[in-house]
């Protein structure tokens, strides 16, 4: 299956949001897929990225 | 009997412990105003005691930010406040264009990343919102948005990557890239 970058289905995939079966169709696409895998990993990244800075809002709301 | 009333009252303060600060920020976002987000923000947490949600097993956060958002659009309806929006108007509203980025800077101090959030349209920093600060999956922000699972998806995947295009050329102002030459 030829993976389309654009397509949400790829950031539900990196955020953890498919359910079987299509998450292993999903992963079987990307396998061969270099560029599928940077998108995932960078959609991981940003979601990281972006947890860590309302945890520091919190913090300083808190405060 | 006391101890059934300690317990819950445990609770009740583990849960506005947890969810205070995430729901003001929601309510802020909706109405605009800090003090009716407050008012808001209490408005909840009173139906959370007196309804017997506070009893229920399953996860709050759903339920929570459900009733804060349909406080807050209550209060946008009630005062024709347009800083949100009426359900009507979000597909609308969607259309609009970002705010500028020369506006960036009036936005209050929070981390750079989350100032390029606010420039997104109203849904996608909601979307955005329920998902990375309260860590909820896509079926939850669906119920208390009132849409699909599928179209939370959309809207994810489009803030997403607006936000990569816009850090990077954000960035890409602030770090010139000059390659080095042999000279």
């Amino acid at each position: 299956m030829k993976m389309n970058l654009d397509d949400p289905k790829l950031t539900a995939y990196a955020l953890g949001e498919l359910e079987e079966p299509e998450k292993s169709a999903i992963a079987r696409a990307i396998a061969d897929s270099p560029e599928a895998q940077r998108v995932v990993l960078e959609t991981q990244q940003e979601a990281q990225a972006l947890r860590l800075q309302y945890k520091l809002e919190l913090k300083v709301h808190s405060c | 009997m006391r101890s059934e009333k300690t317990e819950a009252g445990q609770k009740f303060e583990e849960i506005l412990q947890r969810f205070e600060i995430p729901l003001l920020q929601y309510a802020v976002r909706i109405t605009g105003d800090r003090e009716r987000a407050r008012d808001v923000v209490q408005e909840t947490f009173v139906k959370f005691q007196r309804n017997g949600a506070i009893n229920r097993q399953d996860e709050p956060a759903t339920w929570l930010f459900t009733v804060c958002r349909n406080a807050a659009l209550n209060v946008c309806r009630k005062e024709k406040r347009i800083t949100y929006l009426d359900e009507e108007l979000i597909e609308a509203r969607e259309s609009e264009q970002p705010m500028p980025f020369d506006q960036l800077e009036q936005k209050e101090a929070t981390g750079f990343l989350l100032r390029i959030v606010a420039t997104l349209p109203p849904r996608q920093q909601e979307v955005i919102q329920l998902k990375f600060q309260n860590d909820l999956s896509y079926q939850q922000i669906a119920k208390i948005m009132k849409t699909t699972a599928n179209n939370v998806g959309v809207l994810l995947h489009t803030a997403l990557k607006t936000l990569r295009q816009r850090y990077g050329q954000i960035a890409g102002d602030f770090i010139p890239f000059k390659p080095r030459t042999t000279e």
